[in-house]
């Protein structure tokens, strides 16, 4: 039926058309809002604590009573605090939820950087090259992608000696076991590009292989690259949270919400708003950037989607 | 190429992944600077001490003596030290834990009941709920129905597992007094008990899979939907039941099997982060106090371990997958 | 064949539909009041250039268009109207009376269910309590019917292990199971080799004498039609342009498109006289030497191969090479097309491929413009490219999505030439006016034009050097006839000017023969038979070549007649150059 896929899949896919499609996304556009937000907040976070006069890392035992709960609404919610105090410490609960966002973005996009450099790198020269190179480490993208890599993480903040920064350390270990995912979508990627004529064009009129990785394939990958960059912030967020709920990420006293919730697990029936900001926090950034990782692929795919939510 | 070839090339390449996985897993955590005998010698460490820990867990061979022990303790056991104090560690051996004065590979035996019956049941829930509503989302395209599933789904891939398992302790524990709010119970001693005590975590832990589940099958089934031979079904005349059931889902449902087997890994990191969160004592437990009290034999042993069970787990799907389709195998 | 005043099986009056919502020429109807009568035992087809609502059409009988389609005006069959039928009843009638042939028989089927789970299927939606072995024996005497010999292992299995013709044969199988009263047919052959097309051919004309069935036929194919349809309706941007018998249309066509298409369609000479038998010299002759190439042409040689053996590696367990390329020699002149011609999987593509130095070669060498491939340095290669140009078949894939068409046409010479940016300019546009492209088409991106043009860029693209060898591999087959003419007058007019050699590599016998002077004919690596067009293409010595011939429909009805009887008599003698 020829003239039913009136849906090209050949359709254009330059940025700018790209942008205006994800301007008409209403959630979309949310999502950004939102995750602008937290960048400012992240960027400005001693000013924006400045205005109540706080900071993530002063005690305050006089908001608290014998057992260590904060005093009075909400877990001491006041003009001063809030989004409250911490339980034990009475540290300011807003400061640390602003602070922490600068920890969960810093790691989070540090990691995708690494792993989307590392990725890209390896999935576009395995899937032009082929041949020896490419089968050994396809195979080593398999075995990692379907590695327990949470287990192995926090195996190694175990072993890797305490002098070796912890922020970096952690950057690099979910870097690590980030890159084979977006390897494998920019190899798959690359390997229908060679076959595709415009390529052949390029290597029959002479241009060698670097001239068409950087002028042929990278061009039409680029659009993916951004989209899976998108899509895996979130999750790299996520796992720099899972191990500091676990006890094994960013050390303390650097604050970060993963931790500040895992903390939160024994209060959760005395003081629920110690779980409920960070909480609110983490869900919120990793929803938008996901809202905004889903309209990036549809404006980019426009026979995907349609209605997705 | 015949099911049994098929087959021996999954195992050989699989047994070159496990020997691969024990080297580097093996390099790192012994080559790292930090000394495993001085973690167990005990303070104060004298010299001596350190020197008889290190002959006794046999750190003062050379590295290629001490990678091949460590490879034929896993296949045919091993004894640590000598004589009297002499320690024997049966196959499969992991390790042998200096602090606790036990095998790993008992440690693991011991909690494996745990972190299996949260993971087992958890998978179960995710497939059925996350291809279920994916596949009724994806027949009710734009629809109230789509729009609900779909909704919900984006929340819950975006929501940790530990936020939603806290999030239900507080609700149906803590508020409506349903259901306990941690602890294991095995299923030999209650069986209704051991159900209560799990029904929160599966939930949790199948949360967020389920929603990545219901996202991928219904995309999945909106592209198979618009395959040649969905027409070609149609044009026979078939029930519309049966064009969704046997062409577009038995297709649809292929990539998803290649995502399950790679999610096993997943599987066995969120089984961790649900046992803190519900203080269960499974493998997830034992892994974060040995993490803490830097007993190393442990942490490498276990993770050794998990490498081992997702390969082979991974290997199982595989299998699977050349069932499922055909065309498998012609590509091998 | 039965006479026109047969009994209508189904008829279509005044069918329109639209697609509203959604593109942006919503609501123009894709079909436009059309109508068009099959009748017991006829070939109606449906001709018209992509975009002209035929296939739409055809779907719209079966209610299988998507469900934004909006529908207006009558189907029936027999006197049953279709349109807004009840589901239940459509259900009965498509694969009971209406059975259907799709294009792609590769992607047509459920590539995970066996061929006899699909089939029996079919046969169990239309007649309920079927026994298992009153089904599998329905099943074979089915694929019996339809010219399968092996039944039983085709039954068992699945679609990627059989080839496209047998696939083919099998969705006929599939289609006439329900033992149908119309037979509707979706370029059943335009995924197909000429040779098997042919077969394919057969059986639906068998079907249609032996069981009275009415076939609606959808095709692109001017050749198609000659040898196939006893009516034809042509269609047009939705709308019937006219409907004729078939030996009227070609004929006398009264409106000027249907003329216009019918003179696009590029022609075969005759069948030469040379029957079996006459024959039987020149193969051992050719046996005791080596295809050695027509030189009529004077003057120096721009590519020369000798023995040339390409070898794919397929990998994986067991290693075996498949050999796509075997002992090939060739020389073509400067200033002189040679056209390569065989059927799909004969290795052409390859030889091209190789020349470019795009594949490495196992064995023999290639010399580009003096240059051989095999033992030039690095830099030696790279100004041996410099002098070929490539033209691929799929214009879609032939430019970068990413390039203006400046950039596309620009690459060769920032590559070779030492222009600068100004200079690059200039040539390009030169180049645009070349192709007879308007110069603000280098703004643009390729998405923004036609299959047509497309080509012309890449055609631009390929003489931007000035080369001493253009490479066009299916230049045209994926454009409309009226476009293939213009794009096949513009090869011919810069051959002639610039004066490069070309090898032409084809499927497509007629269009070979409209632009070459020199022919080498391929079959599975081989070169079978090779000299001067006019020679071969009339009086072919080989026997594979032959058969190709014959097979290659044209578009004359009457001519097509008589090539059927050459091609029916051939496929039954036997076969000497390797035809299985």
């Amino acid at each position: 039926m020829t003239a039913i896929g009136s849906a090209r899949s050949d359709a254009p896919t330059g940025l700018r058309r790209v942008a205006g499609r994800l301007r008409a996304d209403r959630w979309a556009t949310t999502g950004l809002v939102v995750i602008g937000l937290f960048v400012l907040a992240a960027v400005f976070a001693g000013p924006l604590t400045a205005i109540s006069g706080q900071n993530p890392y002063t005690y305050h035992l006089d908001r608290l009573d014998d057992s260590g709960s904060p005093l009075g609404f909400g877990g001491g919610i006041s003009p001063t605090h809030w989004f409250g105090v911490e339980p034990l410490t009475g540290r300011d609960l807003f400061a640390i939820v602003v602070f922490g966002s600068r920890t969960s973005l810093l790691v989070s996009v540090s990691a995708t950087v690494l792993a989307v450099v590392v990725g890209v790198l390896v999935g576009i020269t395995t899937g032009f090259f082929g041949g020896w190179y490419d089968r050994t480490l396809s195979r080593v993208i398999d075995v990692l992608f379907g590695f327990p890599s949470l287990v192995f993480m926090i195996s190694l903040t175990a072993i890797v000696p305490t002098s070796f920064p912890k922020p970096l350390l952690i950057i690099l270990v979910i870097g690590f076991f980030g890159w084979p995912s977006i390897a494998r979508v920019v190899r798959g990627q690359t390997l229908s590009l060679r076959e595709r004529n415009f390529v052949v064009a390029s290597n029959a009129m002479g241009g060698g292989p670097w001239h068409i990785i950087a002028h042929q394939v990278l061009p039409n990958v680029s659009a993916t690259i951004i989209v899976f960059a998108t899509i895996s912030i979130p999750s790299m967020i996520g796992v720099e949270a899972a191990l500091s709920f676990l006890g094994v990420g960013v050390p303390p006293p650097t604050p970060s919400w993963g931790r500040t919730i895992g903390d939160a697990v024994t209060w959760v029936q005395t003081d629920p708003s110690y779980l409920v900001f960070p909480g609110a926090a983490l869900f919120l950034v990793t929803l938008a950037f996901n809202v905004v990782g889903d309209g990036l692929r549809d404006a980019l795919d426009p026979r995907r989607g349609v209605v997705s939510r | 190429m015949r099911t049994a070839g098929f087959v021996a090339y999954r195992i050989a390449g699989m047994l070159v992944v496990l020997l691969a996985i024990a080297a580097i897993t093996y390099a790192i955590f012994y080559l790292l600077p930090t000394n495993p005998a001085q973690l167990s010698c005990g303070k104060p460490c004298t010299p001596e001490n350190l020197a008889r820990v290190e002959r006794f867990m046999g750190y003062d061979l050379p590295w290629y003596q001490q990678f091949w022990d460590f490879l034929r303790g896993i296949v045919a056991g091993r004894t640590y030290g000598s004589g009297a104090g002499a320690v024997t560690c049966a196959t499969p051996c992991f390790g042998y834990s200096f602090q606790l004065n036990t095998t790993v590979t008992d440690l693991i035996v011991s909690r494996f009941p745990v972190t299996a019956s949260i993971a087992v049941g958890a998978a179960a829930v995710w497939l059925v709920v996350g291809v279920g509503s994916g596949v009724a989302s994806a027949l009710t395209r734009g629809s109230a129905i789509d729009r609900g599933i779909m909704t919900i789904a984006i929340a819950g891939v975006s929501a940790p597992s530990y936020l939603v398992g806290l999030l239900a302790i507080l609700f149906f524990s803590f508020t409506l007094h349903l259901l306990p709010s941690g602890g294991y119970v095995a299923f030999g001693d209650d069986p209704l008990q051991w159900l209560g005590h799990l029904a929160l975590p599966w939930f949790t832990l199948a949360f967020i899979s389920g929603a990545v589940y219901a996202r991928l099958t219904r995309g999945q089934m909106l592209e198979v939907m618009g395959e040649d031979y969905i027409r070609t079904a149609r044009a026979k005349g078939l029930t519309e039941r049966r064009v969704v059931v046997r062409h577009g889902l038995r297709n649809a449902l292929i990539p998803v099997v290649t995502i399950f087997g790679l999610d096993l890994g997943g599987l066995l990191g969120g089984a961790v982060i649900t046992e803190k969160v519900f203080s269960m004592q499974g493998l997830g437990a034992l892994l974060i106090d040995a993490v803490h009290t830097l007993d190393l034999q442990v942490v490498v042993g276990f993770t050794l371990f998990a490498a081992f069970l997702i390969v082979l787990a991974n290997f199982a799907v595989d299998l699977v997958y050349g069932l499922v389709d055909p065309r498998v195998k012609a590509r091998v | 064949m039965s006479d026109r005043s047969a009994p209508v099986v189904l008829s279509v009056d005044g069918v329109s539909i639209s697609f509203p919502g959604g593109a942006p020429e919503a609501g123009r109807p894709v079909v436009d009041r059309v109508s068009f009568e099959l009748r017991r035992g006829r070939v109606l087809a449906l001709v018209g250039e992509s975009g002209s609502g035929k296939s739409v059409t055809a779907m719209s009988t079966l209610g299988l268009l998507p469900r934004n389609a909006r529908v207006t005006g009558s189907i029936r069959l027999g006197n049953e109207e279709l349109i807004g039928a009840d589901p239940a009843r459509l259900r009965e009638i498509r694969g009971g009376r209406i059975g259907t042939i799709f294009q792609e028989p590769m992607s047509a089927f459920n590539p995970v269910l066996s061929i006899g789970a699909q089939i029996g299927e079919a046969l169990r939606a239309h007649s309920k309590g079927l026994g298992r072995a009153s089904v599998h024996a329905a099943l074979v005497d089915l694929l019996a019917s339809v010219g399968i010999d092996d039944a039983r292992r085709v039954l068992r299995a699945f679609p990627h292990e059989l080839s496209g013709g047998q696939l083919q044969r099998a969705m006929i199988a599939m289609a006439i199971s329900g033992d149908p009263a119309v037979l509707i047919a979706d370029e059943p052959t335009t995924a197909l080799d000429v040779t098997v097309q042919a077969g394919i051919l057969d059986l639906i004309r068998q079907l249609r004498d032996r069981s009275g069935l009415a076939v609606l036929l959808i095709t692109h194919d001017m050749g198609v039609v000659a040898d196939l349809a006893d009516d034809v309706v042509v269609m047009r941007a939705g709308a019937v342009v006219e409907r004729a018998d078939v030996g009227t249309l070609f004929s006398r066509p009264t409106e000027e498109y249907t003329a216009a298409l019918l003179a696009a369609v590029p022609r075969l000479d005759s069948l030469g006289t040379a029957g079996p038998g006459s024959d039987r010299v020149v193969i051992e002759d050719r046996a005791a030497e080596p295809p050695a190439l027509a030189t009529a042409a004077s003057g120096h040689a721009a590519v020369t191969l000798t023995n040339v053996d390409v070898v794919y590696d397929r990998r994986g367990w067991r290693r075996t090479g498949t050999k796509a390329v075997d002992g090939v020699s060739l020389e073509i002149q400067a200033g002189r097309i040679l056209g390569l011609v065989g059927e799909s999987g004969s290795g052409k593509s390859t030889v091209g491929r190789a020349i470019a130095g795009l594949v490495p070669l196992a064995a023999g060498s290639i010399d580009v413009a003096g240059i051989d491939l095999g033992a030039a340095s690095a830099r030696a290669l790279r100004t041996a490219r410099a002098r070929i140009g490539y033209v691929f078949q799929d214009p879609a894939s032939s430019l970068n999505p990413r390039f203006t068409i400046e950039q596309s046409i620009g690459e060769p010479l920032r590559l070779h030439s030492s222009l600068d940016r100004a200079g690059q300019r200039t040539r390009v546009a030169d180049l645009l006016d070349a192709v007879q492209l308007p110069a603000d088409t280098a703004g643009r991106y390729q998405h923004e034009l036609s299959g047509g043009q497309r080509q012309r860029v890449a055609i631009a693209r390929a003489i931007a050097l000035g080369p001493a060898l253009l490479i066009a591999d299916e230049p045209t087959s994926a454009l409309d006839v009226s476009v293939q003419a213009l794009v096949l007058d513009l090869l011919r007019e810069l051959q002639g000017r610039l004066g490069f050699a070309c090898l032409f590599i084809s499927h497509d016998l007629a269009v070979v023969h409209e632009l070459v002077d020199e022919v080498a004919v391929m079959h599975r690596g081989r070169i079978v038979e090779s000299g001067a067009a006019a020679l071969v293409l009339r009086s072919p010595a080989d026997d594979y070549t032959r058969r190709l011939l014959a097979a290659a429909p044209v578009a004359d009805p009457v001519d097509q007649r008589a090539r059927r009887e050459a091609w029916r008599a051939l496929s039954l003698a036997p076969i000497t150059s390797g035809v299985s």
